[in-house]
């Protein structure tokens, strides 16, 4: 996708909607956007009698600005909530208030873009207009939208294939443009149905960062999803769902940090450093102590083969053994 | 108007009540101050389903009236729905098992009553009162105690605060009209005006009735105006924007997904190239008739076929497909999702419309119009040939192809008819024949003083009610549309309108007392039209003169053996007056056995001009069967008419009748342009476009394509080809009993006609009849009346389609396809799209 991300309108901070950014620390406001108050969706059959209860009781709330996950397996009622909160879904009991509005109300959609699932888009179209048409449920000027349906086909790849129909879009371009026709009203809150669903790992990449840019903008964004990596790499708070149930909400930082283990990262150690350190710990009482190289992640081996690729066309040689990869991928993040 | 007429009253089945027969010497004193008649006209007018006026007023009142039940109706049912599913209502409380209780006693109700119809069990009564009618009562009773009890709980739980008042508001509504009907009783206005007159009593039983009658309308106001809010709410948010953003969706969904337009327009050119294959016209006359009616049926056949599957296909699969969902997130209305695609899917018909118009046109051009002119052709040559009675053959062929080939505007009066001994009726004689046609026909008896009478001007309507003032239609003759300004027959009928104007100043100069200042004013007035009267009949002498000079030089100059200038001298005297009028007339003959085989019928036509007294006598002429005969009546006749004429038509032919509908004899004003015409019926089949459009858009926001498809269907061809019977069927008025009945009857070969041994198979049947039929009635309330839009039958025989039925029908389509519209936000409003 795109080069980075020349997104159409910029958000305008209100007094009530600061970002602050503190030594590279994002602070979000303290304004709602999104609360619901134990909001419960039974599922019935014809008869009206209960089949699955997809959510129990859930309370939570979103802060202008931060990026919010669902979290949760197959099943755990994050689209569920997704659905909820745009009105798509009745609520069997609680409500769920966006802008401090009724979900029901039409027109805080208006401050609202959301991709869904799967990229349920009109294979008829083309995706200028994909675009025009979504463009058009808005109250934009032609001029204005014209200007953004052009700049959104750029910023997600798809310049060269604008006026073909979507029925011949591949699964990626279709989440390309479905994420494009999420952000031509240059929305407020942006709602996420497992974004990265179906894309390859470049276009997962991409997603993701095009989500943090929006985040710098100020935009909030709800997203679900169930690749636990996806996610860590990119929420700000994450609330994990399931069964229906909130079992976990908070910050990722917070959840993840495991309070009664110490990590070093040095660079260069010698042998003899190494063992210096191993003693030390051992003096002051520590276990289980774990000495070695670092790894990277798959996903970042991928992007940097994909961009040498790009970079120096030809067939590459492929690594014969360990060390060779290593020296691959210095420079990667490291793990422990 | 009669389109609006037919507009469905739920009440219909049940019928106002009979007034009981009592002596007349027993009838009601009314004591009503004058005053407060109108008042209580306008509350019963308001309030009764089927009380109505016959003008568009009416019309509007009797949608609301059918609409606001239908509402009613609905509000009930959905809450009794709510309740029951989210376990409210059928949780074995005590007011479930009084409906319980009400389910079982309905049939038993309705089969006692059977029962007694068919005398298998005596009629057993308590102090008077029919066991059955309290068993009826109590189920009614239960019905009621059950409904009210669940709903309020309902509303009570699940309810908003604006919920709960308009339940307080039906109650209210409620109270009132059964207060209304039982005062309107005890005052003696029920039988003041009952088509009986009032020397019939009724009690305060059936002021009940109408009481209740009239509160389920007034209750259906209430829910009306409630979802008219709902409605009015959300219209106020609908953009033009979002409509049309919506329309363009269907629009390249029915291009691209389902090539519906093109597919249609491929079979359209298809069946037109191979036509003239399959097309035979039975006389060759009749050829334009049948090629006009049969392009128009294609239009109408492929259009709606089109419309029929893709409008209940697009929005179930819009659901289905979740292509909805980032449409529903945006701030769309759930109004404009149903409008947008109403639009779009119209700008479709639109355009095949006029494709299909223009190329039938064209076709038309190329084969109608070149038979016509090869057949006056052929009627040239053969008189050339003195070959004259095919001369007459070809030219009367060329002459009715022509007349088809026209948009002619009729104008038409009301037909009566005299008997054999000179006594006025309504109706002729009835022969057996042709009464299921849609306007019935009546016969004359020849050689007899029986006539038909077709009067012109505002004339009595022959079927007003008896013993009392008959109501007045206008039939007037727009008269300056034939008598033309500058001819002799414009200037006589100015000098008559104004001779009889200063005859009525004059008459009215004779009222006793009348002011001074008016006697003033009527004395300049006539001493203003005297002299206006002056100068117009100097006018029309010198005209008259002039006329006569012509004619007197043109027989000189006849004699003189100039032809050329004695024709032309003719002409210009004729041109000094108004063109003939045109009558046209198309009759049937009842032939007895008493005629002679193969000779003709003849008829007399004779016109009078009944303010003036002038009279025409025309020749006797031959009845022409299955041809339009036409006779010309002199413009002079029309002069000082004000639009009134009287013309009679008598049978001259002993022991033969002729028989004649009032749309039979009309007097014909200038053609206007066919091609026009023939879009102006392509119009009609848009409208019915439009209804079906509504209707599947409707069906597709709460059923899934299959069923919306059947649904679609099911309505379309109710309504074209049956909404007739299913009139009848609503009215209860079908012979042979409902289904179960007429089942039994088609496998005993029973006739309609005679009553069924009371079997247990039979009461039965009826039982399940009396269950079954007045819940299927209901059907037609709901089914549109698409036979009234199509006016392609009146295209096809050379009639202008006028603006006004236009107009009309436009409403009527605009009465259905409007709620239905709104029916289907409503359903997509309460429903998940995303469940």
């Amino acid at each position: 996708m795109g080069k980075s991300m020349g997104l159409p309108g910029s958000p305008v901070p209100t007094a009530d909607s600061f970002i602050l950014i503190v030594e590279g620390v994002r602070v979000m406001s303290h304004e709602v956007i999104i609360e619901t108050r134990n909001l419960t969706k039974v599922y019935r059959d014809f008869w009206g009698r209960p089949k699955v209860q997809a959510l129990k009781a859930l309370d939570l709330q979103v802060h202008r600005g931060e990026i919010f996950g669902l979290l949760g397996p197959n099943g755990s009622g994050k689209t569920t909530s997704i659905k909820l909160l745009l009105g798509l879904l009745f609520p069997t009991d609680g409500e769920a208030l966006i802008f401090n509005e009724p979900t029901t109300n039409v027109a805080k959609n208006e401050r609202i873009g959301y991709l869904p699932e799967e990229s349920y888009l009109y294979k008829f179209l083309n995706a200028e207009e994909t675009l025009h048409f979504y463009g058009r449920l808005f109250k934009i000027s032609k001029a204005e939208r014209t200007k953004r349906v052009g700049r959104l086909i750029d910023m997600v790849g798809l310049s060269g294939a604008k006026h073909r129909q979507l029925r011949e879009y591949s699964k990626g371009m279709q989440r390309r443009i479905g994420l494009a026709q999420a952000l031509i009203n240059n929305p407020e809150l942006i709602l996420l149905d497992e974004p990265t669903s179906g894309l390859d790992p470049i276009g997962t990449s991409e997603i993701k960062t095009l989500i943090r840019e929006l985040r710098e903008q100020g935009k909030t964004i709800v997203l679900s999803g169930h690749l636990l990596a996806d996610m860590q790499d990119i929420c700000d708070r994450i609330a994990i769902l399931h069964r229906g149930e909130l079992k976990e909400l908070g910050k990722v930082t917070d959840l993840l940090t495991v309070q009664d283990v110490t990590q070093i990262k040095a660079r260069n150690l010698s042998p003899g450093a190494i063992d210096e350190i191993r003693e030390l710990i051992r003096r002051h009482g520590g276990e289980d102590i774990a000495v070695d190289h670092p790894t990277t992640t798959l996903e970042e081996l991928f992007l940097r083969i994909v961009q040498e690729s790009e970079l120096h066309p030809g067939r590459r040689k492929v690594a014969q053994d360990a060390g060779r990869a290593d020296a691959l991928v210095a420079g990667g993040r490291s793990k422990p | 108007m009669s389109g609006f007429l037919t507009l469905p009253l739920l009440w219909a089945q049940a019928g106002a009540p009979a007034p009981p027969r009592v002596p007349a010497a027993a009838a009601p004193v009314v004591n009503i101050a004058p005053q407060w008649i109108p008042a209580l006209k306008w509350l019963y007018l308001s309030g009764d389903p089927t009380f109505t006026t016959n003008d568009l007023f009416g019309g509007f009142l009797t949608w609301l009236k059918a609409v606001s039940l239908l509402c009613l109706v609905a509000w009930i049912v959905s809450w009794m729905v709510i309740g029951i599913k989210e376990r409210v209502v059928g949780q074995g409380r005590w007011y479930d098992y009084i409906g319980v209780l009400a389910l079982i006693l309905t049939p038993v109700s309705v089969l006692l009553r059977v029962l007694e119809s068919v005398h298998r069990i005596p009629v057993y009564t308590i102090q008077g009162n029919r066991v059955t009618g309290i068993v009826a009562l109590l189920c009614v009773v239960c019905y009621v105690v059950w409904i009210e009890v669940a709903i309020g709980r309902t509303i009570k739980r699940l309810g908003r605060p604006l919920d709960l008042l308009v339940l307080f508001a039906i109650h209210l509504a409620l109270a009132f009209g059964l207060g209304a009907g039982v005062v309107l009783q005890r005052i003696g206005f029920l039988s003041l005006i009952m088509p009986t007159g009032p020397n019939f009593q009724l009690g305060w039983r059936q002021g009940l009735i109408y009481g209740v009658r009239m509160s389920a309308t007034f209750m259906g106001y209430i829910v009306f105006a409630r979802i008219a809010i709902r409605c009015l709410a959300e219209l106020v948010g609908v953009r033009g924007r979002r409509l049309y953003s919506i329309a363009v969706l269907s629009w390249h969904e029915a291009n691209r997904k389902m090539w519906a337009p093109w597919v249609v327009l491929v079979v359209f050119l298809l069946v037109l190239a191979f036509t003239h294959w399959f097309l035979q016209p039975p006389r060759a006359a009749e050829m334009g008739r049948l090629y006009v009616g049969t392009l128009s049926l294609l239009c109408s056949v492929l259009i709606t076929v089109m419309i029929t599957i893709l409008t209940p296909l697009s929005l179930p699969n819009d659901i289905q497909q979740q292509t909805i969902y980032t449409v529903v997130s945006k701030p769309t209305r759930r109004l404009e999702l149903i409008w947008g695609r109403m639009l779009g899917y119209m700008a479709l018909v639109t355009v095949l419309v006029f494709v299909f118009g223009g190329v039938s046109l064209l076709y038309l051009w190329r084969t109608v119009m070149t038979a016509i002119r090869t057949t006056e052709a052929q009627a040239v040559k053969a008189k050339q040939e003195n070959r004259l009675t095919e001369y007459k053959l070809l030219s009367e062929q060329a002459d009715q192809l022509r007349t088809r080939m026209q948009a002619r505007y009729p104008v038409k009066g009301s037909l009566s008819f005299l008997d054999s001994r000179g006594t006025p009726h309504a109706m002729g004689i009835d022969v057996g024949q042709d009464q299921s046609m849609r306007e019935p026909r009546s016969h004359i008896e020849g050689a007899t003083s029986s006539a038909a009478i077709w009067s012109f001007g505002v004339v009595p309507d022959p079927f007003s009610p008896p013993g009392r003032p008959p109501i007045a239609i206008d039939r007037r003759i727009p008269v300056s549309s034939f008598l033309q300004p500058g001819t002799i027959d414009g200037a006589l009928d100015k000098v008559y309108a104004l001779q009889m104007q200063i005859d009525a100043d004059k008459q009215a100069k004779t009222q006793p007392n009348l002011p001074a200042s008016r006697m003033s004013q009527l004395d300049a007035g006539i001493t203003r039209n005297q002299a206006e009267l002056d100068r117009l009949r100097g006018e029309y002498d010198a005209l008259r003169k002039k006329a006569d000079d012509l004619l007197a030089q043109s027989a000189k100059a006849q004699q003189e053996g100039k032809l050329a200038e004695a024709r032309d001298l003719k002409l210009a005297a004729t041109k000094l007056s108004s063109p003939d009028i045109t009558v046209e007339m198309s009759f049937n003959v009842y032939r007895t056995t008493k005629g002679k085989v193969g000779e003709p019928v003849f008829a007399e036509i004779q016109a009078i001009n009944p303010r003036t007294g002038r009279e025409y006598l025309g020749d006797v002429f031959a009845v022409k069967e299955y041809y339009t005969n036409r006779v010309k009546l002199p413009a002079w006749l029309l002069a000082g008419s004000n639009g009134a004429l009287r013309i009679e038509i008598r049978c001259m032919t002993p022991t033969q009748y002729l028989g004649m509908a009032e749309s039979d004899l009309y007097l014909l004003l200038p053609p206007g342009n066919f091609g026009f015409n023939y879009m102006k019926g392509l119009f009609g089949i848009w409208l019915q476009a439009m209804v079906l459009t509504a209707i599947g858009v409707c069906a597709g926001t709460f059923l899934s394509w299959p069923v919306a498809l059947l649904t679609t269907i099911f309505f379309f061809v109710a309504g074209e080809l049956a909404f007739a019977f299913l009139v009848d069927f609503s009215r209860q008025a079908i012979m042979g009993g409902g289904p179960f009945e007429s089942l039994i009857r088609l496998l005993t070969h029973d006739n309609q006609m005679s009553d069924m041994t009371p079997t247990a198979g039979v009461v039965l049947a009826k039982t399940l009849d009396s269950l079954v039929m007045p819940l299927m009635s209901m059907i037609v309330y709901l089914v549109p009346n698409f036979q009234a839009l199509d006016v392609t039958n009146m295209v096809a025989d050379g009639f202008a389609v006028s603006w006004g039925l236009m107009g009309v029908n436009t409403l009527l389509a605009l009465a259905y396809a409007l709620p239905f519209s709104l029916a289907g936000y409503l359903i997509l409003k309460n429903r998940e799209v995303a469940a």
